[in-house]
Parts: structure tokens; sequence; C-alpha cells
């Protein structure tokens, strides 16, 4: 069973494994908070269409699709580690993990970056 | 149980093993698993697919009302949000139950944590419905 924080902390140094677990976590609050933020923000469309569009406009600014570009790095990480996760409760690729995790790291940068590049002309 | 040898943990079922019981830990896999090809559609199809037309001014933002409501008139979109919005919603819920599980909380906090935790999904489930069906007006 899991330690609280603070205890996994003083248990062992920050190795891979629990910065993994500790992202994984963080990643999946934030996202879940988003998701009701998400929700009520498309919620809008029941006050029509003029009201939603002109509420959707406000994040067509750069400063919000380099969040958006964030948001799907942070999703992409958390989705590529959860099934680095879903692996390891069938014990396959323990052997791996920390380069799984790496792996997984590297695609939610992708992500980032090739998301940043695609929205680059509405900037 | 937290002082647990190693190789007695590995023995057990992946759900005992982390605090959980069988159904939940067995549903946010699938979901987990589910949401990975759910969000790739999702993103593509809705934040990938309009940004040339979005460059080109066919589109006058990124996200337009009557741009998402053409979507809607594809059944499979109505599956696929239907899906997200569930599947999302009962994972990242399950996920905060979770974290209440590794705290500690059980049996009555625990009952109290999950009723919570269900009454804001499902009036966000409720909800989420009627913002999908504006979109058919």
């Amino acid at each position: 069973m899991y330690k609280p924080l603070d205890a996994q902390f003083q248990a062992r140094a920050m190795r891979t494994g629990t910065v993994a677990w500790l992202l994984q976590r963080l990643s999946g609050v934030f996202i879940t908070v988003y998701l009701i933020t998400h929700i009520i923000v498309i919620g809008n469309s029941v006050r029509g269409e003029d009201a939603f569009d002109d509420l959707l406009s406000t994040f067509d600014k750069p400063f919000f699709l380099v969040l958006d570009a964030g948001l799907l790095g942070v999703v992409a990480f958390h989705a590529m580690n959860g099934l680095r996760l879903i692996l390891f409760d069938f014990t396959v690729g323990l052997r791996y993990q920390k380069m799984m995790f790496w792996a997984a790291f590297l695609v939610a940068v992708g992500m980032f970056i090739g998301s940043v590049i695609a929205v680059r002309n509405l900037f | 149980m937290a002082q647990m040898a190693l190789q007695d943990r590995a023995q057990q079922a992946p759900a005992a093993r982390m605090g959980m019981t069988f159904w939940p830990w067995f549903l946010q896999r699938v979901t987990g698993a589910a949401l990975v090809v759910l969000l790739l559609i999702h993103f593509i199809v809705n934040h990938y697919l309009n940004i040339t037309e979005a460059e080109q001014g066919i589109l006058h933002g990124l996200v337009v009302f009557s741009n998402v409501a053409e979507r809607f008139e594809t059944p499979g979109y109505w599956i696929i949000s239907i899906l997200l919005l569930s599947f999302s919603l009962f994972h990242g819920l399950n996920g905060i139950r979770n974290i209440a599980i590794d705290y500690g909380a059980k049996g009555a906090v625990d009952k109290a944590v999950t009723g919570a935790l269900s009454l804001v999904g499902l009036a966000a489930f409720v909800f989420g419905i009627f913002a999908l069906a504006a979109f058919l007006d």
C-alpha cells in the first residue's frame, strides 16, 4: 500500500518510480479539475450560439494556445504513464520501468512542442 | 499492511496490492485504456483538423458553435462524446477516491467520500448531456 506523501519522501530519495508516481497523481488531480472546468465552459452551449462563440473566442489568444499545448502534454504524460502502470499490474516490463517513464515523458514533451508548432500560424 | 514484505505483496492481486477492491481497480484500467483512444480521436477531430480552417478564416475561431453542431450530425460523434463524458468523469473521480483511500479513508469516511464524488460525477454527467444536446438546436 502507498505511504502518505511525506513518508514517501522520507523513506527514500526521489527515485524514478517515486517521481513517476508523484507526477501521475498530480497530473491526475490537475486533469480532473480541468475536466470539470471544461464541462462548465463547453456547457455555455446552453446559453445559445452567440454567447458560446463569444466566450470561446477569448481562448484563441496565444497565451491560451500555449496553455492548451501544455494541457495536451500533461494528458499525454498521464496517458502514456498510465499504460505503463497497467503493464506493471500484470508484471509486464518491470525491468524497463525507468526507460518507460522517460519514454512517457518524451512523448509528453513531444506533444507539447508539436502542438505549439501546429498552431504557430495563429499567433 | 504497510509493513507487509515485498514478496508477500507481489503475491497479491494487483487491486489488493494497491488497497483497492476489484471493480474500481478494473474499471479504472478499462476506462483509462479506452480514454487514450477516445482522447486521441477528440484531440484530432476537435482541435487538430480545424487549425487549417481557422488559419484560412473559413472558421472565425478554433471552437465554433456551428462547427461543433455539424459534427453532431454524425451519430458516431454522439457515441464518442457520451463515452468521453462518462469515462473521463468516472476515471477522474475514482482516481480522487483512490487518493482518499491512500490517505486512510475507510468505512464511513470512504462511504462519505464516495457518495460526495458520485454526486459530483452524476451532476456533471447530467449537465454535460444538456450541454451536448444544446448543439442540436
